[in-house]
Order: C-alpha cells, then sequence, then structure tokens
C-alpha cells in the first residue's frame, strides 16, 4: 500500500489563454479513495479529463507540467493514449448508456479491445453487471435497449462498462447527482465493495458521500481520504478557516502533496501560488498527531469542507 | 384600434390551417391527375414489355431498366463519396476557415441547375474523357449532382449525434474509427439514409443532365458504357415529341408510384432499425 500511483506534479491545463488547472500538485496512492470537492467551474472534470486524456478532444486544450502513472509521464510522445483510457475507467455526472442493449453496452469496451467470442464476452457482462450491483435487475433482458432503464440503472450499467476494461483507477464525476437517493444508495454499495480493488477518485460535492464511501473499519487509515480543495481567492480566509480547524481538532493540516504545514506563514505560501478564481488551490488533507478514530476525521474533513463553502458562499454574497 | 387578441388568435389559426390545406390539395391534385391519366394505361406488359415504334407502343421495360441502373450508380458513387467528406469534416477536422469554405462549396454546388450539370457531363465525361452518352458518363454527372445534398445530410446527421457518445466511446478505449463506426454512424444512419433517399428521388426524377450525358437510346443497357433511356427522359421525348400522350402519363404515373413505394419501404426499414438501436 501507500505506493503512489499517480502523480501529478506543476501540472497546468489551458483551454485557449485561460487555465482551467493552475500549478496542481498531487500524490494519488494506489487503493485509496481521493475525494475532490469544489464548487461547479473549478476544474474537477478537467482534472479527471486530464488524468485519462479526454482534454486530448478539446480543441485548444494544452497542458503543462507533468503526470505520472505508474513513473510514466502519461503526455509522453510514446504513450498509448488507447491503453491509458482503458486503463482508467470513467463515469459521468450524467448516465450516458450506449443508444444498444444492456450487454452490448458492458460489451462494447472488451469488443473494441478485441475480445471474440460470445461465451467469452457473456462471462465478462455477467461478471461486471454483477459487480456494477445491476444483473439482479436485467439478468432476464439483456438484450433489451439500455436506453429504457431508469437513471438510476443506467448509472450502474456505466459502472459495470468500466469494469469490463478491467481498470486499475475508477474515475467517477459527481456519480450520483442527478440520481434519487435509493439510486444513490446502490451505487455507493456498489462504490464501496470496489475500493478494495481499484484506487477510486471521486469528484463530488457531497462530503457525506465521500465520508460514506470511505466508511469501512479497514479504510480507517487517514491517508486513505483526502479532499480537493478548490476555488479559493482569498487565502487568508482559507488560512484562518484551517487554522481554527487545526486549533479545534487538534492536529495538523496538509496542504499540497502531503508536506506537514504546521505554521501559518508556510501555509501561506505555498497557498499563494494558487491564488487564482476557479482553480484548484491544492490538496486538503488531514492528519492527527495522534492516530484518530476514523470517524473523527471524516467530522474533521466535512467541518473543514463546510467552512470552506461557506465562506465561498460569502465571497459570492 | 388594438384587436382582440383571441380574434387574432382564431384569424392566425383559419390563415395557417388554409395554407396547410392549399398545400396538400395541390399535391393531392397533382399526384391524383397524374395517376388518373396514367393508371389506366399501366398493365403486367406496359411494365414487362420493350418499346415498339419510339415508344408508340409497347411497355416501357428497358426505361424501368435504365433507371434503376443509373440511379445505382449514380448513389453507389456518391454515397461513399459524400458521407466520407462529412465524416471527414465533422470528425477528422476542427471547424475552421477551411471547413467553412468546402461548404460553402457544397452548397453552391447544390444551387446549380441541373441542366448545367449535364452540360459539364457532356463536355467531360461524354466528349473529353470518351464515355460517350453512357450509363457511366450519365451515373457520373448525377452523383456530382446529388453529392452536396448527400454530404449536407450526412454532415447535419453526423453533427446531431450527441458528443457525449464519442466522449464515452474514447474513454471506453475506441479509436477514432470504432468510434465514427461503432457509435456515430448507426446513431446518424437515419439521417443518412434520408438524405440518400432524397437523392434517389432526384435521380430518378433528373432529366436534364441525363439526356446530355445518358442519351435516350431504347434498348437494355448491356454494359456501363452503353446509352440508355431513364424513364423520365422517356416521359419527355414522349410529350414532347408528341408520340403518345397517355403512355407519357403512364410513364408518369409508374415514376410516381416508385418513388413513392421507394420512400415507404425505406422509412419502414428505418423504423425498424431505429427500434433496434433505442
Amino acid at each position: 500500500m501507500s505506493s503512489v500511483a499517480i502523480r501529478v506534479d506543476r501540472f497546468s491545463h489551458f483551454f485557449g489563454a485561460e487555465a482551467t488547472l493552475y500549478d496542481l500538485d498531487l500524490d494519488i496512492f494506489r487503493n485509496e479513495i481521493l475525494g475532490i470537492i469544489g464548487p461547479a467551474r473549478s476544474g474537477k472534470s478537467t482534472f479527471l479529463c486530464a488524468l485519462n486524456r479526454l482534454n486530448d478532444l478539446v480543441r485548444w486544450s494544452r497542458v503543462e507540467g507533468l503526470v505520472e502513472i505508474d513513473g510514466r509521464d502519461i503526455y509522453g510522445p510514446e504513450v498509448d493514449v488507447i491503453e491509458l483510457r482503458r486503463k482508467l475507467g470513467m463515469v459521468f455526472a450524467t448516465p450516458v448508456p450506449l443508444p444498444r442493449s444492456i450487454f452490448e453496452n458492458v460489451a462494447f469496451g472488451p469488443r473494441m479491445a478485441g475480445v471474440r467470442g460470445r461465451t467469452r464476452l457473456k462471462e465478462i457482462v455477467r461478471d461486471c453487471l454483477e459487480k456494477g450491483g445491476l444483473w439482479e435487475e436485467v439478468k432476464d433482458r439483456l438484450d433489451t435497449s439500455a436506453l429504457k432503464l431508469s437513471g438510476g440503472q443506467q448509472q450502474r450499467l456505466c459502472l459495470a462498462r468500466i469494469l469490463a476494461l478491467t481498470p486499475e483507477f475508477i474515475l467517477l464525476d459527481e456519480p450520483t447527482s442527478g440520481l434519487d437517493p435509493i439510486s444513490t444508495m446502490k451505487i455507493e454499495d456498489s462504490l464501496r465493495k470496489l475500493k478494495k480493488d481499484y484506487t477510486i477518485i471521486l469528484v463530488t460535492n457531497n462530503v457525506k458521500q465521500a465520508a460514506r464511501i470511505a466508511d469501512q473499519p479497514e479504510f480507517a487509515d487517514i491517508h486513505k481520504m483526502k479532499s480537493l480543495y478548490a476555488a479559493f481567492e482569498d487565502k487568508s480566509k482559507l488560512v484562518m478557516l484551517l487554522t481554527e480547524c487545526m486549533r479545534n481538532e487538534g492536529c495538523h493540516i496538509f496542504i499540497g502533496s502531503e508536506i506537514p504545514m504546521q505554521a501559518i506563514q508556510e501555509l501561506s505560501v505555498v497557498a499563494s501560488p494558487y491564488r487564482r478564481r476557479g482553480q484548484i488551490l491544492g490538496v486538503v488533507g488531514v492528519m492527527g498527531p495522534t492516530r484518530m478514530d476514523y470517524g473523527r476525521t471524516l467530522t474533521l474533513v466535512e467541518t473543514t469542507a463546510n467552512l470552506l463553502s461557506r465562506c465561498l458562499t460569502e465571497d459570492a454574497a | 384600434m388594438r384587436l382582440d387578441p383571441r380574434l387574432t388568435q382564431r384569424v392566425v389559426r383559419t390563415c395557417l390551417w388554409a395554407m396547410t390545406a392549399v398545400t396538400i390539395a395541390i399535391l393531392v391534385f397533382i399526384i391524383f391527375f397524374i395517376l388518373r391519366k396514367g393508371l389506366p394505361v399501366i398493365d403486367l406488359g406496359f411494365l414487362t414489355e420493350n418499346s415498339v415504334d419510339m415508344g408508340k407502343g409497347g411497355g416501357i421495360f428497358t426505361t424501368i431498366v435504365g433507371t434503376v441502373v443509373l440511379t445505382a450508380v449514380a448513389i453507389l458513387i456518391a454515397t461513399p463519396l459524400g458521407v466520407g467528406t462529412a465524416i471527414f469534416l465533422t470528425e477528422y477536422t476542427w471547424e475552421s476557415s477551411v471547413t467553412r469554405v468546402i461548404r460553402f462549396g457544397a452548397e453552391c454546388l447544390a444551387g446549380i441547375p441541373s441542366i448545367i450539370f449535364g452540360l459539364f457531363g457532356f463536355i467531360l465525361f461524354v466528349t473529353k474523357l470518351g464515355f460517350g452518352w453512357s450509363i457511366l458518363s450519365g451515373g457520373l454527372t448525377l452523383a456530382f449532382m446529388i453529392l452536396p445534398t448527400i454530404i449536407r445530410t450526412s454532415e447535419e446527421a453526423i453533427k446531431s449525434v450527441p458528443s457525449v457518445y464519442r466522449t464515452v466511446s474514447f474513454s471506453l478505449g475506441g479509436t477514432k474509427w470504432q468510434t465514427v463506426t461503432r457509435v456515430v454512424l448507426p446513431s446518424a444512419l437515419p439521417g443518412i439514409v434520408t438524405g440518400i433517399i432524397l437523392s434517389i428521388g432526384r435521380s430518378i426524377g433528373e432529366t436534364a443532365a441525363v439526356i446530355f450525358t445518358a442519351g435516350s437510346a431504347l434498348r437494355i443497357p448491356t454494359s456501363l458504357f452503353s446509352s440508355s433511356r431513364t424513364m423520365s427522359v422517356h416521359f419527355y421525348i414522349l410529350a414532347r415529341e408528341g408520340i403518345s400522350m397517355p403512355r407519357a402519363y403512364g410513364t408518369a404515373a409508374v415514376l410516381i408510384i416508385a418513388i413513392l413505394a421507394i420512400n415507404i419501404t425505406t422509412y419502414y426499414l428505418m423504423n425498424k432499425f431505429i427500434r433496434k438501436y433505442s
């Protein structure tokens, strides 16, 4: 564990002249769940799309800096983008089933990778639908159109569809933002089961969701839950808030790539390069001086996030 | 004085209704007129026998064959070219001044009167390239004539495929070509086929361009280089030369029925296809 799977180093992303991600440093560890929280248009989705290079599809998209997966620069010249995207399965905010049958949706990735043979595909489809928590509901109608499923079922289908790629990472872009509570619960159930086999990067505006998904006892290690926070113009407010958290909860707060920040001065130094509106600011990690119990840590993360969002609202008003 | 909105509403409604009614009435009248004049001439012999005495007697079998072959050649040439161009313009390039020029050119091409295409085909294919009055010359000319329509409709159809489908396909490890063939084209197919049907209709009905390039021989074509007469050309000659008005109407009726039949069958097949894919 705790080996770095994805290393982001001074990474910036631009659409034309506008920076969408600016000078971002971040380590993502194998088998961790990274929660990314932030207001709309702060670059959360862009960050996910930078990891699997979906941004390449957008005109005028340009990157600077380094993203390494397993020690290899993914923007390097010899990288096989197709292979890379198979490694990082992505679920989008709105469920997008392709206009085909349920079976064909799941079999789509394997088919494009060259898997042939109905029996082999059937195995894959069944396995992935089971992992995605959809098998029981659709096993008798695999050949009906995926568009006829409900929104929640469609999203689970999308999850099953990326599992069929046998990815190492799962990127989730607000996967439950458009779903009802029951569908949300089912998706979260599946994710909870999946997290021991995959590294999950979850974009959500719901801190409680991040907490719920990471609530297994064996995941009580604090390294596994981080919150990436975004969009701060006024660093002094941020510093103040974080200091308050530190004082109240009696712990350190890490900003950036696991750099311990014990003094406010240092904190502001790290925060200053990020002083641009609408950009991911850095990683807000939380770690107790002694190992705290997991519930408390989550509360802390949640408090921080709540404070930060309140601060944002005040900014807007 | 202000008008009562409810009165305006009623007047507008009546006017719009009347416009629709007139349009449909004209359409129905034309079809009814042609069919009433033409249907009595049509029997099995009319459809299956060769013309006798320049079309005064016998049937129109040769012209049916001529129409089918010529249209088929035109469609077979224009569809890959047109759909390929549309795929290139929409999927393989970014929108730029070059694509805009290409698109503008295609649109201008669509507005050129067909007789100009006929003249062009005559000069290039018939005389310069030495194909003579032939199916090949006629087919190529028709293909160029319908190309803009196919490009335009295919482009619109491809553009209307939600871009998230492409994103999903790429995110699932698809290459550009896999995305085009497995996601974009199946979704765009109804639109593309509509364009092809429109083009088939135009080719079948085309007279001016064909008379210049495919000639008007009343024989069953034996190769791509034989001259051939289409139904519309046959109709034109019968009526123009006063050879036989009833047979001209008969030909016209067959033309109309054929186009209707093509449209109905294709839409039926298309619906079946759409139901399968969505």
